[in-house]
């Protein structure tokens, strides 16, 4: 009793930690290395696996619609990435200055983040119709006569960016948090050294929240690679497979045409892809982001 | 101390609750089939099984009618009706998996192909050879069980079979005068007929369509084997891809025509349309499965009918059918029961239900034709023509384990493509065969 | 300085009409689908647009309860958002105070771990552990979906562990030196002091539990367990004659008031929580 006692003593960090570390093996490493092992096989799950080398993997690569999925997902990423950043700060700083009912717009904006993505889906799908939608009678009072954003597969990308810019508002919060987090005196000393609001901007309002935007950044590439509830629910891939998100892709495989073998071989694919762009996006935050320092703030 | 302990009380019996709740069902579930097997030795019909289907609020209510029927003449017994309203066979492969299938499953010939292929289906040769009323052509239409046999035993007994018509609003033709659509109508006809009905409104936009092709493959079958093309040479054996033929081309480039050259139909899934499509009486001619008279029943605003898809030259060539029956998994704890049940669905009155309701043109001949049936409320001028289509019926789709593939990769794109006129009717034939063919023959 | 002035007030309107503008834009979607919900499936296809309906039909809410089954799938759905905000608090509680106030040599190595975890992308683990839990048996029960919370979620850990280490130490401190175990000072200490970081891990979990879609749909196979996000998708292929709109969009809205309230309800710690630079000593 008493040696168990001692040991927990000197080892409390790991009976702390136990619950997470547990889970991290059953849940998360132990799931990654069996994926990647499945990917060496073909297998539907009711019977056993056998063993086929790198088939899956050449099977991927000469797949046409694998280069599709992933062209189609990494389009979508890529564009709305930066526009949500974009759009988010402009936001903020607009609502940062002082502006009265700050709560009420506030709420406003963060409400459709709210939303569950199947909703959203639901919700965007007949909005999006090019007969009596919203967003097409909205269009033609201004003249324009919208196109078939969800049949025509020219557009059915664009309505999926612009479907993404309505949920915009949970890093518009985060930013106002993190430009309320500013000390107000940076910006008075540069205003009284002369310097412009573009100055301002440039050289301390974007610095002081560089690591937001480097979180916002990266969660949104991760999250944007892996959209699912939109194909699944909006589009089921079309048209002409021009919204065939990868993910949706992947749960295809796997769950409706039962070949976890390539499932697992395209998941680690994406992870590949996921871990080389988020280097990359690691490598230039190192030159341009700024960290307070902090005990915590070593670590972010 | 005393606080903590109290919050821990209080999360430990929250849990319990919680955890309990869970814990009970599947124990529930074990007890029951414990008891099953002692029952079953006693030879009296009683227990538990459970009934997976699909289908609209109407067809839910139909099965549990039957359902209700079949428990008052057996009690003692319990079907519960596990419904499951989309991606089916992905659920029932969930299922399987998770060794909780259904006892009975309500399914198309090819996912019964697909399950039997994995020895998950019982095998039912016995039991239908130990029923003979069951092979009485006389009684019923026994052709529809070659597609509901794998490797020549039977896996599933009939409820009956669906063609694809042309669905058309009597009163709209009536109303322009139009002749309404006959047996030989060639292509010439139906854009005729169609450009007739399309009605523009004064700012040049149509406020009603001649006819709507739809937007997904099922009609395409319906044009493409009404004028004698083909999508395999054998859809209950697929060997061979032979779906690029002039036939095809001419049944594809009609649907794009329709819309882009004709002006007749609208670009979009007839529902979206001008506001309730056809039901509404927007459109005056659709394709779809005679199953719809479960629900068109109710329309009351207008005169509605079927007919054949035409040919180029005149009267269909073939048409494709739905085709379902009911199953039964091997890991059944009932079999007895499950087979009570799955033979109930082809008794006279079980199909009396199901006719009656407009749901399925019924495996019982004689029901399948009755007046009763034929003249039930609402139902469409020419209510008949789903029997006689029965005749030229061909299976729709094909017998492919994996048809869903075949779908994404090649059918889809293409039918997309092709209504959005970026590619003609001959390219689209041309696609179907390249991508058909990398599938079936693995290149 | 009459220039100033005007240049201010100038900005300020410009600024209120840009925010009010976006600001309509992200209510009209919100707009259109209460009043969709209340609509006659007929009428949801006028156009123009009639903003407000001429008959209210409240029976498509009703409906949802009678025909469709909704009280059971919500039923369902706060059962497993209560066992995920429960086993996510109790763990993450823990896990993050061992990171925080723990010593040990890899503490920080770890910690670098556990952030790493939180890139991983899901598609990765998730049908491993798909299989994982049928081998287990858990396939087709609701254990999957909350089982996994009790072991801790990587962001709320990071979010504690930054919270917690805004606590004076000297306080910890001088517990440690009164003989207070860890797991006194955890609960006496230094939750309560960290409540603000609590009520947004209620907050977030919930909301994401009660919108999870794709656990539910791969793991629940029954019809009595399933929940809201699920049963919503599958309402929209039931055919519901002229058209399904309305009492689609009537279920949304039902979707999203839980929601809506737990944000209101909690919004002055959610910005307070967030913020994890500049957080007064």
């Amino acid at each position: 009793m008493l040696k168990i006692k001692v040991f927990l003593k000197k080892n409390k960090f790991f009976v702390f930690i136990a619950p997470w570390l547990l889970g991290f093996l059953a849940f998360t490493l132990i799931p990654m290395v069996s994926s990647l092992v499945i990917s060496f096989t073909e297998w539907n799950i009711l019977t056993p696996p056998n063993y086929v080398g790198f088939a899956n993997y050449q099977s991927v690569f000469n797949d046409p619609l694998f280069y599709k999925s992933l062209r189609v997902t990494l389009v979508y990423t890529l564009v709305s990435v930066p526009i949500h950043v974009c759009l988010s700060i402009l936001i903020a700083l607009l609502l940062n200055s002082e502006i009265k009912c700050i709560n009420l717009y506030r709420t406003i904006y963060y409400l459709p983040a709210v939303v569950s993505g199947v909703v959203v889906s639901l919700l965007w799908s007949w909005i999006f119709n090019s007969e009596f939608g919203l967003l097409n009678n909205l269009l033609l009072k201004f003249g324009i006569e919208g196109p078939r954003w969800l049949s025509d597969e020219k557009w059915i990308m664009p309505a999926m960016i612009v479907m993404s810019v309505w949920g915009i508002g949970g890093s518009i919060i985060m930013y106002l948090s993190g430009l309320q987090g500013i000390p107000k005196y940076l910006y008075e000393s540069a205003k009284l050294d002369g310097a412009s609001w573009w100055t301002r901007l440039i050289k301390i309002t974007i610095p002081s929240m560089s690591p937001v935007i480097l979180f916002t950044t990266l969660t949104g590439v991760i999250g944007g690679l892996q959209t699912f509830t939109q194909a699944y629910v909006m589009t089921n891939g079309g048209p002409n497979n021009e919204s065939l998100f990868y993910a949706f892709y992947v749960y295809k495989h796997a769950f409706v045409w039962k070949q976890m073998g390539k499932a697992c071989a395209l998941a680690w694919v994406l992870f590949i892809v996921i871990f080389i762009l988020t280097i990359i996006i690691l490598k230039i935050s190192k030159s341009k982001v700024y960290y307070e320092s902090r005990e915590g703030g070593d670590i972010l | 101390m005393k606080k903590m302990g109290s919050i821990l009380l209080i999360i430990a019996m929250t849990l319990s609750l919680f955890v309990g709740c869970g814990k009970e069902t599947k124990e529930e579930v074990k007890d029951e089939t414990s008891n099953e097997t002692t029952q079953v030795v006693e030879n009296k019909l009683e227990g538990e099984i459970t009934f997976s289907t699909w289908g609209s609020l109407e067809e839910r209510k139909v099965n549990e009618e039957i359902i209700a029927l079949f428990e008052s003449k057996n009690p003692g017994t319990k079907v519960n009706l596990e419904y499951i309203p989309e991606e089916y066979t992905t659920k029932i492969d969930s299922m399987f998996l998770g060794k909780m299938a259904p006892d009975v499953i309500y399914g198309h010939p090819k996912y019964f192909v697909n399950w039997a292929s994995q020895g998950l289906l019982m095998d039912l040769t016995e039991k239908f050879e130990a029923t003979p009323e069951l092979l009485d052509a006389n009684k019923f239409n026994v052709g529809l069980y070659d597609a509901f046999k794998y490797e020549g035993k039977h896996i599933a007994t009939v409820n009956g079979a669906d063609t694809l018509l042309i669905h058309y609003n009597k009163s709209l033709f009536d109303a322009a005068n139009i002749e309404t659509p006959q047996v030989d109508w060639t292509y010439e006809d139906l854009i005729n007929a169609a450009k007739a009905l399309t009605i523009f409104g004064e700012d040049g936009k149509p406020k009603q369509y001649g006819i709507s092709v739809g937007s997904g493959y099922h009609s395409a079958e319906a044009f493409i084997y009404a004028n004698g093309g083909t999508l395999f040479d054998d859809p209950n054996f697929p060997k061979e891809v032979n779906v690029n033929s002039k036939e095809t081309a001419e049944a594809l480039q009609l649907m794009q025509d329709l819309i882009y050259v004709h002006k007749a139909a609208p670009t979009a899934e007839d529902k979206e349309v001008l506001g309730g499509g056809f039901d509404t009486g927007k459109i005056a001619m659709i394709i779809d499965g005679v199953w719809s008279v479960v629900y068109r029943k109710d329309i009351d605003a207008f005169e509605w009918g079927f007919a054949e898809v035409p040919a180029k030259d005149g009267q269909a060539k073939k048409i494709p059918a739905l085709y379902a029956g009911y199953a039964i998994a091997k890991t059944t704890k009932n079999p007895e029961l499950a087979w009570e049940f799955a033979k109930f669905m082809q008794t006279d009155e079980a199909q009396a239900l199901l006719a009656g309701s407009g749901l399925i043109t019924v495996i019982n001949k004689e029901i399948a034709t009755s007046d009763s049936i034929i003249n039930i409320e609402g139902a469409p001028v020419n209510h008949i023509l789903r029997v006689e289509s029965l005749e030229k019926s061909i299976h729709n789709d094909a017998m492919l384990p994996n048809w869903d593939k075949y779908l994404t990769k090649g059918f889809t794109p293409a039918m997309d493509q092709l209504l959005n006129n970026t590619i003609s009717g001959e390219d689209a034939a041309e696609l179907l065969q390249k991508e058909f063919e990398k599938l079936l023959l693995n290149k | 300085m009459m220039g100033m002035t005007m240049k201010r007030k100038c900005l300020q309107i410009f600024t209120y009409i840009i925010i009010s503008i976006g600001a309509i834009l992200m209510l009209l979607p919100f707009v259109w689908m209460i009043s969709t919900s209340l609509k006659e499936p007929l009428t949801v296809y006028e156009i123009p647009i009639r903003w407000i309906p001429e008959v209210f039909k409240v029976e498509n809410y009703k409906r949802l309860f009678t025909d469709y089954n909704f009280g059971l799938y919500i039923f369902n759905s706060i059962k497993i958002c209560i066992l995920n905000i429960l086993g996510n608090v109790i763990s993450c509680s823990l896990v993050a105070y061992g990171f925080s106030f723990c010593k040990h040599r890899y503490k920080n190595k770890i910690f670098v771990l556990l952030l790493a975890t939180m890139m991983l992308p899901g598609v990765v683990t998730f049908f491993p552990q798909f299989i994982l839990f049928n081998y287990m048996g858990w396939y087709g029960t609701t254990l999957p979906l909350w089982v996994p919370a009790f072991t801790g979620s990587a962001f709320y850990i990071f979010l504690l562990r930054q919270f917690f280490l805004t606590i004076p130490s000297e306080l910890i401190d001088a517990a440690k030196m009164d003989g207070c175990s860890d797991i006194k000072i955890l609960f006496n200490i230094v939750l309560p002091m960290s409540k603000p970081a609590l009520m947004v891990i209620v907050i977030y979990n919930f909301m994401a539990v009660w919108n999870d879609f794709f656990g539910p749909l791969i793991y629940i196979i029954k019809e009595e367990q399933r929940t809201v996000a699920v049963a919503l998708n599958y309402l929209k292929s039931t055919y519901e004659g002229t058209s399904s709109i309305p009492i689609t969009m009537a279920a949304s809205v039902l979707l999203i008031i839980p929601s809506l309230l737990i944000y209101f309800f909690g919004q002055s710690y959610v910005s307070r929580g967030i913020v994890f630079k500049g957080v007064e000593k």
